[in-house]
């Protein structure tokens, strides 16, 4: 007896972690049926066994269409009425895992767990983690591929993509090889063309409703654009692992974020092409061990909607990149590293971006470089209408008050030592 | 401050104050809807017994000026967390029965911060129990065969950690 409707049983199961619904689901035929979709909302294909288990004749094929992931802050919302609506809204999704296995069976492994999507009418979220260096980006790519072949993937609307050991790059840039006559000596030559668009042999296909994207990768690089004389002598499939998707099918529908990277190139305005822009994009977080070129800059051309961005990066922020925060009008949150050369005016400085057009800023948190401390400390700022208007005042402070008033600063951040 | 009167399942006519009342949204549309003035007619709340209401009343009075629940519900971390402040773990020390019957009352008068802390009161008890433990603290019967659950583990297996 547990004398709850369904719709209450799931909101309790709501507030468990997975291990212990799993054995709440063991309690009684009644209970198992009513919270299987919690129990296998999150599953992880790694070799042709997990995949068996879910095909017609396999010992979990009653449950597929239960795959599903509840997505972190987001549908857990929508539990909050019946279970008519948790089914509906709530998402699908399934782990690809190929680490540490000699290469050829993760490659078979990888080709069959991809396949087997099919077998999974509800998933809109897909997680791919691959750890592994010696193929390439080949692995990574061919389990995508396989995966767009299954008539789900058009549905997808939340991809992971996890190999920290490749480069990964948004490239419109092509080379192509065009024959070219000279007219003089008749003579054929052969003269290699940039064109927009990439590569359709290594090229991602995006699913067309792709909505969240989070990536962690070794480099990131929004665009890249191919040196062709370099190109000449080490091809895009060279030396380089790269992993690359099309910017222009992913740019118009999303609308969340996240790259993971230890490097993270930015051309810092010097980028000759034209950087495609993501019109829906809200929320974008970075974080990144070491950032080569201006983000802002670029962030600002690419990402003209954004409302929510946080960086998390080891060092400091100089205070010229943010010349250009001010371009990112809609912007109403902020989280990103304390700048070296402003720290005792921090104040000033948000009520100069909002003077200069950040009309919707809500909330700024800076937080220190996590070189210097590791928990990385932060100090919160909210924008509040007063008598002389929209002003910033501090809400929360752990890195002031620690830090800065004990005279504990280290020397780069002291402003004496900025001083001009 | 206004009074008005709910009427319990079995009868029982409870003074309340509006705003306390208006912890529960069903209650705060309905007074909205009959354009506020029930101060002469007892509300009816035909799915809750006097007991219960009065326990639900406790509730709502220590919680009145409680902060609107932030709108943006980005808070995962409520959900995750099955964390309650300490009068209300103490107001939930109550039978088994009893605490049905908050959490049933709570969703049907749609006051979602006592549902929730119903909930998570619920959810603690099955915290790290084995199904056994669990069936004993319910009062469950197990009506699977031991081949059924040996089955059913196995399946279970499959969900990722």
């Amino acid at each position: 007896m547990f004398p709850l409707p369904t719709e209450l049983i799931l909101e309790i199961v709501s507030h468990l972690p997975s291990s212990d619904i799993r054995e709440f689901s063991l309690c009684s035929k009644y209970l198992r049926e009513t919270v299987l979709p919690f129990v296998f909302d999150h599953i992880q294909l790694r070799d042709k066994l997990s995949v068996k288990a879910f095909n017609d004749s396999g010992i979990l094929s009653h449950i597929r269409n239960f795959v599903r992931y509840v997505e972190d802050n987001i549908s857990m919302r929508s539990l909050e009425r019946t279970s008519k609506n948790l089914l509906t809204k709530c998402f699908s999704h399934v782990t690809i895992r190929c680490y540490d296995a000699f290469d050829g069976v993760a490659m078979f492994n990888a080709y069959i767990c991809a396949s087997s999507l099919r077998l999974f009418p509800n998933l809109t979220g897909l997680d791919i983690r691959v750890r592994n260096n010696k193929l390439h980006y080949s692995l990574f790519l061919e389990i995508v591929k396989t995966a767009a072949t299954g008539e789900n993937y058009a549905n997808l609307s939340k991809l992971s993509l996890i190999d920290e050991s490749v480069t990964f790059v948004t490239a419109n840039v092509q080379m192509v090889y065009i024959v070219e006559i000279d007219p003089i000596q008749q003579d054929e030559k052969f003269k290699l063309r940039t064109h927009w668009g990439i590569p359709q042999d290594i090229k991602i296909p995006t699913p067309p409703n792709l909505k969240r994207v989070s990536i962690a990768v070794d480099t990131f690089a929004f665009e890249f654009e191919t040196d062709p004389e370099k190109t000449l002598a080490s091809p895009p499939r060279g030396v380089f692992p790269t992993l690359y998707i099309a910017d222009k099918d992913i740019a118009s529908n999303l609308e969340e974020l996240e790259i993971r990277a230890e490097r993270m190139t930015f051309f810092d305005g010097k980028y000759t092409g034209i950087p495609i822009k993501y019109p829906r994009l809200r929320r974008l977080r970075l974080i990144a061990k070491v950032i080569i070129g201006i983000m802002i800059a670029e962030l600002a051309d690419r990402f003209p909607n954004l409302e929510e961005l946080d960086v998390e990066r080891t060092d400091h922020v100089l205070v010229h990149e943010y010349a250009h925060l001010e371009r990112l009008t809609k912007l109403r949150k902020l989280r990103t590293a304390v700048p070296t050369v402003l720290v005792p005016e921090l104040d000033v400085l948000i009520n100069r971006w909002m003077r200069y057009g950040l009309d919707e800023l809500q909330q700024v948190q800076f937080i220190a470089c996590r070189n210097a401390y590791p928990r990385m400390p932060s100090i919160t700022y909210e924008i509040v209408e007063e008598e002389e208007g929209r002003v910033a005042r501090v809400v929360d402070d752990n890195f002031w008050q620690q830090y800065v008033q004990k005279g504990t600063l280290p020397y780069s951040l002291q402003p004496k030592a900025l001083a001009r | 401050m206004s009074t008005i009167k709910l009427l319990s399942s079995d009868n029982a006519e409870l003074a309340v104050d509006k705003e306390v009342a208006e912890r529960s949204i069903l209650i705060k549309n309905m007074l909205e809807d009959v354009g506020g003035d029930m101060s002469d007619q007892a509300i009816p709340i035909p799915n809750v017994n006097e007991a219960v209401l009065r326990k639900v009343i406790e509730w709502c009075e220590h919680h009145k000026s409680d902060p609107p629940p932030p709108a943006d519900e980005d808070s995962d971390s409520r959900k995750k967390s099955t964390d309650i402040e300490e009068w209300d773990q103490k107001f939930m020390q109550v039978d088994q029965e009893m605490l049905f019957e908050i959490i049933l009352a709570a969703n049907y008068l749609d006051i979602k911060p006592l549902l929730d802390v119903g909930c998570k009161t619920v959810a603690n008890m099955i915290k790290g129990k084995s199904p056994e433990e669990i069936r004993k603290t319910f009062n469950i019967q197990n009506d699977f065969t031991p081949e059924e659950e040996d089955q059913i583990r196995r399946e279970n297996e499959w969900a990722e950690e």
